[in-house]
């Protein structure tokens, strides 16, 4: 019966037809991510192919000069994570390292793992602020006893493959516009649950390939917490992160107003532990989509709108974020109801047909990003093509719903100024300025 | 009815003219049992006075060094742990002397009335210190508190205890705690102090150093948080003329915790620059100066006593040694009279059947008494090592008892002379070679060992041994 259906609804399918039906997949989501993507890394990668003698250089100027490098984990109640960090610091190709973790008021064992780590000299420094600031507080607090000529931020839960920091500084020392530099960001729990599987198939899409495509536009937009690189001088200039969250998005903003340059490294491999279920995913996404409207729309607005200092670069990372992840999460619902209105009668078809295209566009993209970075992918990762067909229920259902949500609650209630990832008396303060 | 009894070599200028004087020389020769206290005059120089009650307390005499003693001061200004030492005091220019001494005599009958209780338990008088300070606090019947005091390196002081003590290097406190350790004296907590591992002394100065080059001159720093902005820089970055000002946002900060808070504290060494936040807390020693981590000085905990009920028994009736209670739990001792009936059997079989030859070995350790003077709770470790050697040196067949503190009694049976020789010989080796090398402790065995006859008289033969190493 739907069989039939289908092959009725499928010989009637015309061109127009096929684009008023599917028109968010083949007019907005395959031309923005798939074809765009596409057509980027099809210059990329041979031009990184290309660039590789400028960054042997890049490295030999690196290591001949070898700066001190200042690593910096702030977290709250993240010790259990502290000594593999440590660890694959110790093992980093480039070793000038200072590595400064900073307690934001943890009431776990986090001061006792700390001082050990401190005593087996596998930190070199650790403070402690015994009053919870915030995580932005907590960089800060790093930040204004770092020595290095860069910082690496790091989040607690995140270690670094053994070349990461040498990777991560390259970009440094072939453009010297450049005043900041995101790592590609994995998921280490890849296997645990369904939840961390699709994630990491997230990651691969939105964070390797991504940003890398955004990098390549110079419409990159964050550098993210767990791993980035920031020349010292501009963070000082800036003196160091606001209040967040979202403080990472906000400070690659500010960098680039400074007039600097963005970039992400998609061979400098950070792993980080993600979410092990749904729920706790959600109360992550939920805060993320949230910073989208505090800080692209609130606070830097002013990239928006034209002035002396309207930069069109900075103008089109913050619109193409603003457009394709704000009102297109909205065009869903417009769609469904577009659907139920005209030709409620085929909507499961529609939505089985847009289910394939979804998944054949997951299968494409992922084959994208399997052709960036094929030699820095573990068995484990690849493995997860088979989990592929479900992406488009998982990004187009629940991601999509905490988005929209998110997005909602934080135009109309200002909900992220009541999160308790920051202290109570620090929203209080910023509820009341902002 | 009991009196007073002025104990000084020349009479008190004020004192009433009814009252007894005798010189410490003429206290042995003093009817002591008529006498409710003494009285010693503290002159002006209180060290005389002082000295005086250190002999009586010293003395070997239950009745003499358990007498309460009070001074008679001329003047006011007497440091308290002195004054303390005695059971009280009284003034020589008070016009009512002989009323307050009537007052004090009846406040003192009741210690008077416990020193009567107690047994003579050798003819030598008590020379166990331990044994000694269990009699004196049993007859005070008062909890004995510890007071701080400059003038002791060990910080804290017992008063009314110290003068028992004849020399310094055996701490009061090591004495409490092995009397503590035998349930004799019960302990509740007053306070706890470190005294340097090196000397004793209590008198130690904590303070912050590098804990990368060790020096001492840090500098410290608040750490700001600025909640507006998350700067977070030293208390110094926001000091603009007399305002807070934050470099960051360039507000001005107005009250601590509604704006901005002081998240911890970071130190600068001015000798190396090394910035942390943990200093190396370092103590020197204001006597040896000697500088040592905290947790290497020792830490003591200071605490108040009292006597229990096994406490009194014991101070009436003499005290058992850890030694011995612990060669009780480990070999199988038997009581001093059923040792005295065995010998007894064994000496008739002997002399019955004439076909072998048994051994009955005397061993005193004398100087065991310093073990837990100089260990304290330790001491058990001690005697532990003692009751090993005694139990692979003796065979199943011996019979050991103990008698007293330091004494041991074994019949070895089918044992000649010579065997039994050679094994004491060896426990003797062992003993000595385990307190001299490893403690430091002079440690003799006195011992006496014979073939048991009918001849043998176990008691005269303990006399013997005693008086012969007495002398």
């Amino acid at each position: 019966m739907l069989l039939d259906s289908f092959s009725e609804f499928l010989s009637d399918l015309t061109l127009l037809k096929a684009l008023a039906y599917f028109w968010p997949f083949f007019l907005i989501d395959m031309s923005r991510y798939l074809l765009l993507d596409f057509i980027v890394l099809i210059f990329y990668i041979p031009k990184r192919y290309r660039k590789r003698h400028a960054y042997a250089a890049a490295r030999r100027r690196l290591f001949r000069e070898r700066p001190l490098i200042s690593v910096i984990v702030p977290g709250k109640n993240e010790g259990k994570h502290l000594a593999q960090l440590a660890r694959t610091l110790t093992l980093q190709s480039y070793k000038n390292i200072e590595s400064i973790i900073v307690d934001d008021g943890s009431d776990d064992e986090t001061p006792l793992i700390c001082r050990r780590l401190l005593r087996q000299g596998k930190i070199t420094r650790f403070f402690r602020n015994e009053i919870r600031g915030g995580k932005a507080s907590a960089a800060n607090t790093a930040l204004r006893y770092v020595r290095g000529k860069y910082v690496i931020h790091l989040d607690a839960d995140s270690h670094l493959s053994p070349d990461a920091i040498e990777k991560v500084l390259l970009p440094f020392y072939m453009d010297d516009r450049i005043g900041a530099v995101g790592g590609d960001i994995r998921v280490a729990n890849v296997n645990s649950t369904l939840a961390t599987r699709f994630q990491t198939i997230e990651y691969f899409k939105t964070i390797s390939t991504g940003r890398t495509v955004s990098s390549e536009l110079g419409i990159l937009r964050i550098i993210g917490g767990a791993f980035g690189a920031f020349r010292t001088d501009i963070l000082q200039r800036l003196y160091g992160w606001d209040v967040g969250p979202g403080l990472d998005g906000d400070i690659t903003m500010k960098i680039r107003k400074l007039g600097y340059k963005v970039v992400h490294e998609p061979f400098a491999v950070c792993y980080t532990n993600v979410p092990d279920s749904f729920r706790k995913l959600a109360r992550q996404r939920f805060r993320w989509n949230r910073s989208l409207v505090r800080f692209r729309i609130r606070k830097h607005r002013d990239i928006l709108l034209p002035s002396k200092n309207f930069n069109l670069s900075n103008f089109l990372a913050s619109f193409d974020n603003i457009f394709f992840n704000l009102f297109l999460n909205m065009k869903w619902w417009l769609y469904l109801a577009q659907l139920l209105i005209i030709d409620p009668g085929h909507i499961e078809i529609i939505m089985l047909i847009n289910l394939v295209l979804y998944g054949v566009a997951n299968i494409l993209e992922f084959g994208i990003a399997v052709a960036l970075l094929a030699g820095t992918m573990y068995w484990r990762e690849l493995a997860l093509f088979v989990y592929l067909p479900l992406i488009p229920l998982y990004t187009g259902f629940y991601i999509r719903s905490i988005r929209s949500l998110a997005y909602l609650l934080e135009f109309v209630c200002r909900v992220s100024y009541f999160d308790k990832w920051n202290p109570w008396k620090v929203s209080n303060v910023v509820r009341n300025l902002e | 009815m009991r009196k007073p009894l002025i104990v000084s070599a020349t009479a008190p200028e004020h004192f009433p003219h009814d009252m007894a004087v005798c010189s410490f020389a003429e206290l042995g020769a003093v009817d002591i049992a008529a006498v409710s206290f003494l009285i010693i005059p503290l002159e002006a120089d209180w060290q005389q006075g002082y000295a005086d009650l250190q002999r009586i307390r010293r003395h070997v005499d239950f009745k003499i060094y358990l007498c309460p003693v009070l001074f008679l001061l001329s003047k006011k200004n007497i440091p308290p742990e002195i004054l303390q030492a005695a059971d009280g005091y009284v003034f020589a220019d008070s016009e009512q002397l002989t009323k307050e001494c009537n007052t004090w005599a009846a406040r003192l009958e009741p210690v008077n009335a416990r020193i009567e209780q107690l047994k003579i338990l050798s003819d030598a008088g008590d020379s166990s210190l331990a044994f000694k300070v269990l009699r004196f606090i049993e007859t005070r019947d008062t909890e004995f508190k510890p007071i701080a005091s400059a003038r002791e390196q060990k910080g804290f002081v017992y008063p009314p205890l110290l003068p028992l003590f004849p020399k310094d290097d055996i701490s009061p406190f090591q004495v409490l705690d092995y009397l503590e350790s035998q349930r004799l004296l019960t302990a509740t907590f007053v306070s706890r102090s470190y005294s340097c591992t090196h000397c004793d002394c209590a008198f130690l100065n904590f303070f912050e150093t590098c804990p990368d080059c060790g020096s001492n001159d840090l500098r410290s720093e608040e750490l700001v948080h600025h909640f507006k902005c998350a700067y977070v820089g030293e208390l110094s970055d926001f000091i603009q003329g007399e305002h807070l000002v934050c470099p960051k946002c360039e507000t001005r900060l107005k009250q601590l915790g509604v704006d901005h808070d002081k998240a911890s504290v970071v130190f600068h060494c001015n000798a190396c620059s090394s910035i942390f936040q943990e200093p190396k807390i370092m103590t020197s020693c204001y006597n040896c100066w000697r500088e040592t981590e905290p947790e290497n000085q020792v830490s003591r905990q200071i605490q108040a006593y009292s006597i229990t009920a096994i406490g009194m028994n014991a101070a009436r009736y003499g005290m058992d040694s850890l030694l011995q209670s612990i060669l009780e739990s480990k070999l199988n001792v038997i009581s001093h009279s059923i040792f005295k009936k065995i010998l007894k059997l064994e000496s008739e079989r002997i002399a019955r059947y004439k076909i072998s030859t048994s051994s009955i070995v005397i061993m005193r350790l004398a100087g065991i008494e310093t073990i837990y003077e100089k260990l304290g709770r330790r001491s058990s470790e001690v005697f532990n090592e003692i009751s090993k050697a005694l139990q692979e040196q003796l065979r199943s067949a011996d019979v050991f008892s103990v008698r007293d503190e330091n004494i041991f009694l074994i019949l070895m049976p089918e044992t000649p002379v010579q065997s039994a020789d050679l094994a004491i010989s060896r426990l003797n080796d062992r003993i000595v070679s385990l307190l001299t090398t490893n403690l430091n402790i002079d440690c003799t065995i006195h011992k006496t060992i014979k073939a048991v006859s009918s001849d043998i008289v176990l008691d005269q033969e303990i006399e013997h041994l005693l008086r012969t190493n007495a002398a």
